[in-house]
């Protein structure tokens, strides 16, 4: 539910190790009564940092004795405590067992564990004893556990390069030890560590790249030489480790030599060094690479300043306080300002009035013209008019050729015009409708031309495209129409119009314009014949 | 300086003002008058589509016809005029500047100029009566000028005629008491 909250326990683990100290119970108070404020908790952690220098750097086994002498050293000079020998071997031993082991009882803190829902007990162990068999004799050693070093680690300011070096000192430790699944986790640290030093170059560049005056010489330089001396220190660290890891293969293997006996351990043993050896080239290529974003970072931040400079040695205007400021405090200078602003706008030139062009001859404005305002609209509506128009028309053409193609049909396949016309004539709408602007009579004198229309071919045919309609008469749309609209046509095999007499016939056809004014239109017109052939078997 | 320079530079400074005097450039003005420097400005008025004229003590240049770039148009007129502005208006304007021209320069003998200067509102009222005079005729006649002259009479006259009634219903306008 909350993201943040993850592995809130393993943050708490750092808190628990501090309360493990700090609230300690069964408190010693004669012994902490010698000890100012906090002092005694410095001493606390400064044994324990003693015992992490002892055992990692001198490589070299830390007991009471050597601890002792560690605080007979320091107490005198910094705390201002004398003590005497006696004192000084109970607060060795009060700070060991009873401080930093919990006098041998496991010390556990009780952290909430959101992802479970439930309380996880951490264990708390800052140092580890061991005993050791000399000269017939024992002795006991202390050590760091992880949780000690990981702990103390972190309390220290994080710096990589520091940080680094202990990781490396404790690989060292560990492989000595032969602790190799330790060792194999450390290597693996190994390379995460340089990856996050290159990473923070990565950063710092890109820091750079924004704005090179966040980025203060001091940390560039801080960054460079600390990254120079790191690699350095690694490069010889590292191959310190690598012979280490290389000898401790040698001994493994003598080891299995000398027994024969590869057992599991010793198996897994020689898995993780190959893995640490395969670990450690990883780090040393990434060290490379933290070299090469080193080298590329210095580019960076020179040529960043260099642009900075040029930049800067450009004399640029602080537009508020150079223009806007002074236009304030100068407005009658106002107009003198704009000319700072003349190199954007584009040449204005000095333009004339030709006073010819005054005198010169003028298109005629008709009133309706100048008062239409929106021709885009009257444009579109004029082309609405023609396409409402040649639908109307084809329409028509559709209806008259059925007209004609039904009737030829009722009289046994032919027909005369004259009888078309007198059937048509009972029909007053419809007549009006086809004769309108001659339309009939244009189509029939169409259809004569054409002379024979084989249906019964056009219907096999593949293509039939009708084109673009217009007013003009279109037989094929005509024919299409028909087909789709009534089953009597697909019977029709063919039809034509024929002129087979010189007989005329007159047909008067009159329409009103206006209300009140009536035209009569007298068309003469030859008495076609039209013959319609069906399919044989309809007959 | 060479002649060719010259003449840039007159043609710099005609372009600037759209004129150049005699008082403000006496140099250049002076060698306007020569001979090779007139050469070079007359390609210049061939291929800037213009012509240089000298009258008195200044130099002008007059754009060509249909010189878009150093005259103006009807489109430059009306965007002039404003972004509703219609050709009848420009029309319109362009009859008042006859008028103008008309009521300062039309007399006849060796100084045509008749007057100094004239007052807004006389031109106005000499315009209404011109527009008017050009309503009440006989429009037959009027359209028959029209052709005749190539001019919009009628239309112009309306287009004024709009113009005050649109004025004087904003004056009523604001005389009424909110």
């Amino acid at each position: 539910m909350f993201s943040f909250l993850g592995g809130f326990e393993k943050r708490m683990e750092i808190v628990g190790i501090v309360e493990s100290i700090v609230n300690r119970k069964n408190r010693n108070m004669e012994l902490e009564r010698l000890f100012d404020d906090n002092d005694f908790l410095n001493l606390v952690f400064s044994v324990l940092l003693y015992i992490m220098e002892k055992t990692l750097s001198e490589d070299a086994d830390c007991d009471s004795e050597h601890i002792l002498k560690f605080m007979e050293a320091i107490l005198p000079k910094y705390y201002v405590v004398q003590l005497d020998n006696n004192q000084l071997h109970q607060l060795t031993d009060y700070i060991i067992k009873n401080v930093l082991q919990n006098e041998g009882i496991a010390y556990h803190f009780k952290a909430v564990d959101y992802a479970h829902d439930a309380r996880k007990n951490i264990t708390i162990r800052l140092i580890a004893d061991h005993v050791q068999e000399v000269n017939g004799g024992y002795k006991i050693t202390y050590a760091l556990t992880d949780q000690g070093y990981d702990f103390l680690f972190r309390t220290k300011e994080v710096d990589q390069e520091i940080q680094m070096t202990i990781e490396e000192l404790k690989l060292k430790e560990l492989i000595k030890r032969k602790n190799f699944k330790k060792a194999h986790d450390q290597s693996r640290n190994l390379i995460q560590m340089v990856r996050q030093k290159k990473k923070e170059i990565q950063l710092f560049m890109l820091k750079i790249k924004e704005n090179i005056h966040d980025a203060d010489i001091g940390q560039y330089e801080k960054l460079i030489n600390s990254t120079y001396d790191l690699l350095n220190e690694e490069y010889d660290l590292l191959s310190e480790v690598m012979d280490m890891s290389r000898k401790s293969e040698e001994k493994l293997r003598l080891e299995y030599e000398s027994s024969l006996n590869l057992d599991a351990s010793i198996k897994k043993a020689q898995a993780e060094i190959k893995q640490i050896n395969y670990n450690i080239r990883a780090t040393l290529s990434e060290q490379r690479d933290l070299i090469l974003s080193r080298q590329s970072l210095s580019k960076v931040y020179i040529d960043t300043i260099g642009d900075s400079l040029a930049y800067g040695m450009e004399n640029r205007y602080d537009i508020e306080e150079l223009i806007l400021k002074q236009m304030e405090q100068n407005v009658e200078q106002v107009e003198r300002f704009w000319q700072l602003v003349n190199p954007l706008f584009l040449p204005n030139v000095y333009k004339n009035i030709n006073i010819r062009s005054i005198y010169e001859p003028q298109g005629m404005i008709k009133l309706e013209e100048a008062e239409k305002q929106d021709f885009i609209e009257d444009e579109d509506l004029s082309e609405d008019y023609e396409q409402e128009k040649i639908e109307r028309v084809n329409v028509i053409y559709v209806e008259i050729l059925d007209y004609l193609l039904r009737q030829a049909l009722k009289n046994n396949g032919a027909c005369r015009l004259e009888d078309i016309i007198c059937s048509l004539e009972d029909e007053q709408d419809l007549f009006h409708r086809l004769t309108e602007e001659r339309m009939l009579f244009t189509t029939l004198l169409k259809l004569y031309d054409i002379g024979v229309v084989n249906l019964a071919e056009w219907r096999n045919q593949e293509d039939k495209v009708v084109m673009n309609l217009s007013e003009e008469f279109n037989l094929e749309y005509c024919l299409y129409q028909l087909m789709d609209k009534y089953d009597y046509v697909h019977s029709v095999d063919k039809f034509e119009i024929l002129k087979d007499t010189d007989d005329l016939i007159e047909i008067e056809v009159s329409r009103s314009i206006q209300e009140d004014l009536h035209v009569l239109e007298k068309i003469e017109v030859s008495n076609f014949m039209i013959r319609v052939e069906e399919q044989d078997e309809q007959r | 300086m060479s002649s060719v320079r010259t003449a840039i530079e007159i043609f710099k400074v005609l372009l600037d003002h759209g004129q150049l005097d005699r008082d403000a450039h006496s140099d250049l003005f002076i060698e306007y008058l020569n001979s090779e420097v007139q050469e070079v400005l007359s390609e210049f008025e061939d291929e800037m589509e213009c012509r240089i004229i000298k009258i008195n003590n200044t130099i002008y240049l007059f754009p060509n016809h249909d010189n878009s770039l150093l005259g103006f148009k009807n489109k430059d007129f009306r965007e002039w005029i404003g972004s509703n502005a219609r050709l009848s208006d420009v029309y319109l304007s362009y009859y008042i500047t006859m008028f103008i021209l008309y009521k300062f320069y039309s007399g006849k003998n060796k100084n045509p100029k008749q007057r100094e200067f004239i007052r807004v509102m006389a031109l106005i009222d000499e315009l209404d009566q011109r527009f008017e005079a050009i309503l009440n005729n006989n429009q037959e006649d009027v359209i028959e000028t029209e052709e005749d002259l190539n001019i919009n009479l009628i239309r112009i006259a309306e287009v004024w005629n709009q113009k005050i009634v649109y004025e004087e219903n904003k004056e009523q306008q604001s005389m009424v008491p909110y």
